[in-house]
C-alpha cells in the first residue's frame, strides 16, 4: 500500500513537472521571434526567414539533443570560415519585445556553436540534422533559391 | 561660365505668345518668342541652368577637376513649309548637358518649336518646327551644351600636375602668392594653401590609403554584421550592407560586369587598369562577379602594404582568399565562384577605418 502511494505520488509529481516545463516552453515559444540567415552572398542581402513557434520548438528540441563534440572549446568567435561562398547558417531569437535574447547560434557544415538557449557548447549535427532541416525550411518558405540549395549541397557533409 | 537652359515662359493676356528659340552660345543664354496671326502682346521670362559654381567664376569641383564645356550647333535646316528638323551629335569624351534650339522665318506668319530635346539617348539631340495655318519658311537649328573634365585637372585637395588660375578662383589666389603651383605641379604644400589662403577645408576630400585592421570591422556586432564587401572594399562604414548604385539611385537589374560597373562609377568610383593606378592617392580597389544563379558581387581592396584584403558579406574581413594564402593579387587569388573577373577601379579611401570619402548607402 505504501509503496503503490509513494508510486502515485512521484507519477503524480512527475505529471506536474512534465506539464509544467512544457507549459512554460510553449508560453516562450509563443513570446520568441527566431530569425534564420543564411550565409551565401557577399554583395547582395542573405536570405533570411523567421520560424514559426513549432520549427523553434523543433530546433530547441534537436539542439537539446545534439552531442556535444568532444574537445571544442565554445569559446570561440565563430565557427563559421570568411570565405567567399556558403559560410553557414546563424539563427537569433529574441522575445517579443526584443529586449532578450532568447536564441543565439551558427551551424556550418555539421557542427553547431550554441551560445543560447543552454550553455555554450560545440555540438555536433550529423545525428540531429538542424543545418539541413532548417534549409529545407528555407526553401519551403521561398527564402532559399532552389539554385542556392544546389549549390550548398555540394558542400554539405 | 557653364551653363544650360533651364525654364522658359512666356506670359500675355491674349490668344498666346509661343517660344520661338532656347538655346545657349557662349554663355549667353536666348529665348524668344512671337504671338501667331493673332495679335498677342506679352512678355517672355529665361532662367538658366548654372552647372557649377559662383556666376561668373569658374569652380573647380572636388574629387572630379575642373570643368570644359562648349556649345555646339547643328547643321541649320532650311524649308519653304511645314516640318524642319536639325540634330547633332556630342563629341567623344563629352557628355551632354543641356540643349535647346532656334527657329527662325524669312516668310508668313512665323515657325515654331514642337520638339527640342534628346534624340532616344544622351548622345545626340534633335529640334524640329513648323509653321502653322498659314505657308512660313524659315530654318531651324538645334543647339546643345557638353562638358568634360579639363584633361589634367583635379580636385584642389589633390596633389597632382599644375592647376590655371583660371580654373577656379582660389587657384588663382594660391598662385598669386605661390607661382609653383600653377608652373610646376600641385604638391602638399599647394594643398595646405586651400585653407590657409582660401580658408576651404580639404578635410572632406583628401584621399588615404587604407591598412587592414579587422578588429575595426570584425565586432561580432553592428559593423560586421551590418557593412559587407562594398562597405569594406571602399573604407566605408553605413551599417546598411551597402548595395552598389544605391546611392546613385540605380539599384539592382542584371548582376553582370557591365551593369555593376555602371552602378560603381555612378557612386563615384573611377574605371582604371593595374597599370594606369590611381590619381590623387586614391585607393586601388576591385571587382569580381558570381555569374551562376543566383549571381552575386564582390569587392577587393589593396591596402597601404599592396596586400589584398576583403570582407565576405557580413562575414568577418580578412586577408586570405579561399585557399587560406595571403592575397597578392585578386586577379589569382581562390575567389570560389566568384570566376569573373570585373576590373579596378580608383576609390578615394582614408586612412581611418571606415572613414572613406565614397558616397555609398
Amino acid at each position: 500500500m505504501k509503496i503503490t502511494n509513494l508510486k502515485m505520488f512521484f507519477g503524480l509529481a512527475a505529471l506536474l513537472v512534465t506539464m509544467a516545463v512544457f507549459g512554460r516552453a510553449e508560453a516562450q515559444t509563443a513570446a520568441e521571434t527566431w530569425q534564420v540567415e543564411v550565409h551565401f552572398f557577399s554583395g547582395l542581402p542573405n536570405p533570411v526567414f523567421a520560424l514559426s513557434a513549432s520549427e523553434v520548438a523543433d530546433v530547441k528540441s534537436r539542439l537539446g539533443t545534439a552531442k556535444s563534440v568532444v574537445g571544442a572549446s565554445a569559446n570561440v568567435k565563430t565557427i563559421r570560415p570568411a570565405i567567399l561562398g556558403y559560410r553557414g547558417l546563424t539563427i537569433v531569437g529574441k522575445t517579443s519585445d526584443d529586449k532578450q535574447v532568447t536564441g543565439d547560434v551558427e551551424i556550418y557544415r555539421g557542427k553547431i556553436l550554441r551560445r543560447l538557449p543552454g550553455p555554450a557548447a560545440v555540438l555536433d549535427d550529423s545525428a540531429v540534422g538542424i543545418e539541413r532541416f532548417l534549409l529545407s525550411l528555407g526553401v519551403a518558405k521561398k527564402a532559399v533559391s532552389s539554385e542556392t540549395m544546389q549549390e550548398i549541397q555540394q558542400v554539405l557533409p | 561660365m557653364p551653363l544650360a537652359p533651364g525654364t522658359q515662359q512666356t506670359n500675355t493676356s491674349g490668344p498666346g505668345q509661343l517660344l520661338t528659340s532656347v538655346f545657349m552660345n557662349n554663355s549667353c543664354g536666348t529665348a524668344a518668342s512671337k504671338d501667331h496671326i493673332v495679335s498677342s502682346p506679352g512678355t517672355i521670362t529665361d532662367s538658366l541652368t548654372m552647372l557649377y559654381g559662383t556666376f561668373g567664376y569658374a569652380t573647380i569641383i572636388e574629387g572630379f577637376g575642373a570643368l570644359d564645356f562648349q556649345y555646339l550647333s547643328g547643321t541649320p535646316s532650311t524649308v519653304s513649309t511645314g516640318v524642319g528638323t536639325s540634330s547633332g551629335t556630342v563629341s567623344g569624351g563629352w557628355a551632354l548637358a543641356g540643349y535647346g534650339g532656334d527657329s527662325t522665318y524669312t516668310s508668313g506668319p512665323g515657325r515654331m518649336l514642337f520638339r527640342v530635346g534628346a534624340n532616344g539617348d544622351a548622345r545626340s539631340v534633335i529640334v524640329q518646327s513648323k509653321d502653322h495655318l498659314y505657308v512660313s519658311a524659315g530654318s531651324t537649328t538645334a543647339w546643345w551644351t557638353q562638358v568634360r573634365r579639363t584633361p589634367g585637372s583635379h580636385g584642389l585637395c589633390n596633389q597632382g600636375g599644375v592647376l590655371s588660375a583660371g580654373m577656379d578662383s582660389c587657384v588663382a589666389s594660391i598662385c598669386t602668392s605661390d607661382s609653383y603651383c600653377c608652373n610646376t605641379s600641385w604638391d602638399a604644400q599647394c594643398v595646405g594653401e586651400v585653407s590657409s589662403i582660401c580658408g576651404r577645408s580639404c578635410a572632406n576630400y583628401t584621399c588615404g590609403y587604407s591598412s587592414y585592421s579587422p578588429t575595426f570591422w570584425n565586432d561580432g556586432g553592428t559593423v560586421q554584421l551590418h557593412n559587407n564587401c562594398y562597405n569594406y572594399g571602399k573604407n566605408r562604414r553605413t551599417d546598411t550592407f551597402a548595395q552598389v548604385g544605391r546611392a546613385s539611385g540605380e539599384e539592382g537589374g542584371t548582376v553582370d560586369v557591365a551593369t555593376v560597373t555602371k552602378h560603381a562609377v555612378n557612386d563615384g568610383l573611377i574605371s582604371t587598369t593595374l597599370v594606369q593606378g590611381c590619381p590623387e592617392a586614391r585607393e586601388l580597389i576591385a571587382m569580381v562577379i558570381k555569374p551562376t544563379s543566383p549571381p552575386d558581387w564582390h569587392w577587393y581592396r589593396r591596402d597601404v602594404n599592396n596586400y589584398w584584403t576583403h570582407k565576405p558579406g557580413s562575414s568577418p574581413a580578412t586577408n586570405l582568399d579561399n585557399s587560406g594564402h595571403q592575397i597578392t593579387s585578386p586577379e589569382t587569388a581562390d575567389r570560389g565562384a566568384y570566376t569573373v573577373w570585373g576590373g579596378y577601379f580608383c576609390s578615394c579611401s582614408s586612412a581611418t577605418q571606415g572613414a572613406g570619402h565614397a558616397v555609398i548607402n
